[in-house]
């Protein structure tokens, strides 16, 4: 079994940061001094990130406010709505209020900041350029434009996210697909079933690894329409209400690739070397081929101090998985 | 018998700090500002906030929360059993300092006692309002790393907030609200988190007012029967009130938020009046107070007072309607025996 480590989503933004965003937003500085910033924060972000060894890196996503805010640069037809919490976190974004038929975006900051993130990363890391799934991103937003034709929606979306997948792809190594959508009790069976059409379209062409990202809850009983998307690695949320299904997924992940998120990106306290190197020892007896282990959602839910300390015990396990 | 006109007026808590003030904590933070210096700048600007209520005629005002930055950060520096590791995001570029238990939630010294003694005296009005973030709010926007479960965790702060409130009472304090905005974050734990609620209060003889916000008010509704607190006051306006269907059963008071507090715009006087009318056609007038949906901190002050003056503006409307038919007032007594 191969066995690697990767950071998922965000990590903490600065309180710098997010002031220096605010008053670009405001007009009050100007760009430059923005990137100026996001250059600073990638080059000791890989820099850390290196020193623990992890694989697959994000660029750490601190240039957007939050997953959907990252949407809103690449697509035109859209503006940003109000602000909703973000499942049961004291966290919230800010909803995208489709106006208009969702296009490409020519141009656009995201391609900018994959640019940038391309720059700074160091070759031992793998870049992955991270996205909002169109069933996630069809229940984080409001659809004023394409009223019931849903399915038309989540289309235009995956043709727009495939340009922009097109468009950077000689930036990245993989691309980190989020549809913490998938298993929650709200989303019909029938429109899971239809998903894979709408990833075929996104992934056309695109010949780079693909991981899918859930967090927070996991359902059997729609499991194997979530493995028959077109991916190459399936992540799974294995901390806190979890915990319990990881031997499940064992058995399901068979001749498989996973991520399974063993970080609780939710909690402090900090996670037990010997648990993250017995879910190791399982994956590798019940025959799942590659494993990803990382953290279970975005780092911007417990603060920087902790999110490396734990970044520094998943080295450690990785380090006693790997010498046996 | 302490009695309100018909409609009492009041706010959720917080108010915008005036810009002085923060500038005196920048100062206080970087030791340029001493302790005394910066307690009196405090008292000075809850002054101010209780001047702007009373320009306004709120009929309940609070201290506008001044010496807090925040509402779970405040009470978890007081408390014995928490660690703060940094600050962590809520949105955008709005950051707090998410708390970790790590021991049994321990009572240490009197948390409100202070600040609300100044209120009181600095008041136009007895009837003060003093708010106390609630249980449920305080456990779920912690981390847990010590209770076997966020439930444990939440029953011993209510012991610990229980002791507070009861303080509240023996110094004299009329109106006494549990903050408890996260109580319907998750629907498989509300039936506890409304107990937990109820033993915070158990044995206070004051009025006790809940507040709830933005949220999924549906998950509350199931529950509402226990809930010993005389008044729930709610985020309205930003729903367009779609909500209120949902407490027509509730049998105690309701605050209705007027007032959306997530928007600069200022609600015109008969736009309130308008938005009451069709309050009064799901509550009886006598059970109703008027508020907005929530703190006023995040908007500028200036939009804060006009909302707030518009706000009783609008009520005083519908106010001079209900006294034809009869309504004058309305009073402070309890509706429950805790």
């Amino acid at each position: 079994m191969e066995i690697y480590t990767a950071l998922v989503g965000s990590y903490p933004r600065s309180i710098k940061i997010a002031k220096i965003i605010t008053r670009y937003r405001n007009g009050n500085v100007e760009e430059s001094k923005v990137i100026e910033e996001i250059d600073k924060f990638q080059k000791d972000f890989f820099g850390l990130m290196e020193e623990y060894k992890v694989d697959y890196v994000t660029d750490g996503m601190v240039e957007w406010d939050d997953i959907v805010d990252l949407t809103y640069s690449f697509l035109k037809g859209v503006e940003k709505g109000a602000l909703d919490r973000f499942f049961d976190n004291n966290f919230y974004y800010r909803h995208i209020v489709i106006k208009s038929k969702l296009e490409y975006r020519e141009s656009n900051d995201y391609v900018k900041y994959m640019e940038l993130a391309k720059k700074n990363v160091m070759k031992s890391l793998k870049l992955k350029a991270v996205i909002l799934g169109p069933l996630s991103f069809t229940y984080m937003s409001k659809n004023v434009h394409y009223k019931g034709k849903t399915e038309d929606l989540m289309m235009d979306y995956s043709y727009v996210v495939n340009s922009l997948l097109k468009d950077t792809e000689k930036y990245y190594d993989a691309v980190e697909i989020h549809e913490p959508y998938f298993f929650q009790d709200r989303v019909r069976k029938q429109r899971l079933e239809n998903l894979k059409e709408y990833y075929k379209t996104m992934f056309n062409g695109i010949n780079k690894e693909k991981h899918i990202i859930t967090y927070f809850n996991i359902k059997f009983d729609v499991i194997d329409d979530y493995f028959k998307l077109p991916v190459d690695v399936y992540g799974f949320d294995v901390t806190e209400d979890n915990k319990p299904m990881i031997g499940m997924l064992y058995n399901i992940s068979k001749d498989r690739q996973v991520y399974f998120g063993v970080l609780d990106s939710r909690n402090t306290k900090l996670d037990k070397i010997s648990t993250i190197k017995r879910i190791a020892n399982n994956a590798k007896e019940k025959g799942i081929t590659k494993l990803i282990l990382g953290n279970s959602t975005f780092n911007d839910l417990i603060p920087e101090l902790i999110v490396k300390r734990k970044f520094k015990i998943l080295q450690r396990a990785k380090e006693m998985i790997l010498n046996g | 018998m302490d009695e309100l006109p018909i409609l009492p007026t009041t706010v959720i808590g917080s108010y915008p700090r005036p810009k002085w003030l923060r500038e005196a904590i920048r100062l206080y933070h970087q030791g340029k500002l001493n302790e005394q210096d910066m307690k009196e700048a405090f008292n000075d600007a809850v002054i101010a906030v209780l001047r702007d209520h009373q320009k306004a005629g709120i009929d309940v005002p609070t201290d506008g929360e001044m010496r807090r930055d925040e509402m779970v950060e405040f009470f978890a520096e007081r408390l014995g059993g928490f660690r703060f590791y940094g600050f962590v995001r809520v949105w955008g570029d709005h950051y707090y300092r998410k708390p970790s238990v790590v021991g049994k939630i321990t009572y240490k010294e009197p948390m409100l006692l202070e600040e609300a003694l100044f209120a009181k005296e600095a008041s136009y009005t007895p009837y003060l309002k003093v708010t106390i973030t609630g249980p449920y709010t305080i456990a779920e926007w912690s981390y847990n790393e010590y209770y076997k479960s966020k439930r444990d965790l939440a029953f011993d702060l209510a012991k610990v907030l229980n002791t507070e409130m009861k303080k509240l009472v023996e110094a004299g304090i009329k109106v006494i609200q549990v903050d408890e905005p996260a109580i319907h974050t998750r629907k498989d734990e509300v039936e506890w988190a409304v107990e937990a609620v109820n033993e915070s209060i158990k044995g206070i003889g004051v009025k006790v007012v809940m507040h709830v916000c933005y949220g999924e008010y549906s998950y509350l509704e199931p529950y509402l029967d226990r809930l010993k607190v005389d008044q729930i006051n709610l985020a309205l306006k930003n729903y367009n009130y779609e909500p209120v269907k949902l407490f027509e059963k509730w049998d105690g008071e309701i605050g209705v938020g007027v007032i959306d507090v997530h928007n600069r715009r200022v609600e015109s006087p008969e736009e309130v009046a308008n938005d009451l009318r069709m309050l009064l056609e799901h509550f009886k007038p006598e059970r109703v107070w008027v508020n907005p949906d929530c703190g006023l901190k995040l908007l500028p002050r200036s939009v804060a007072f006009q909302k707030i003056d518009n706000m009783v503006k609008g009520t005083l409307i519908v106010r001079e309607e209900l006294k034809r038919k009869g309504y004058t007032t309305t009073n402070l007594k309890p509706l429950f025996n805790r």
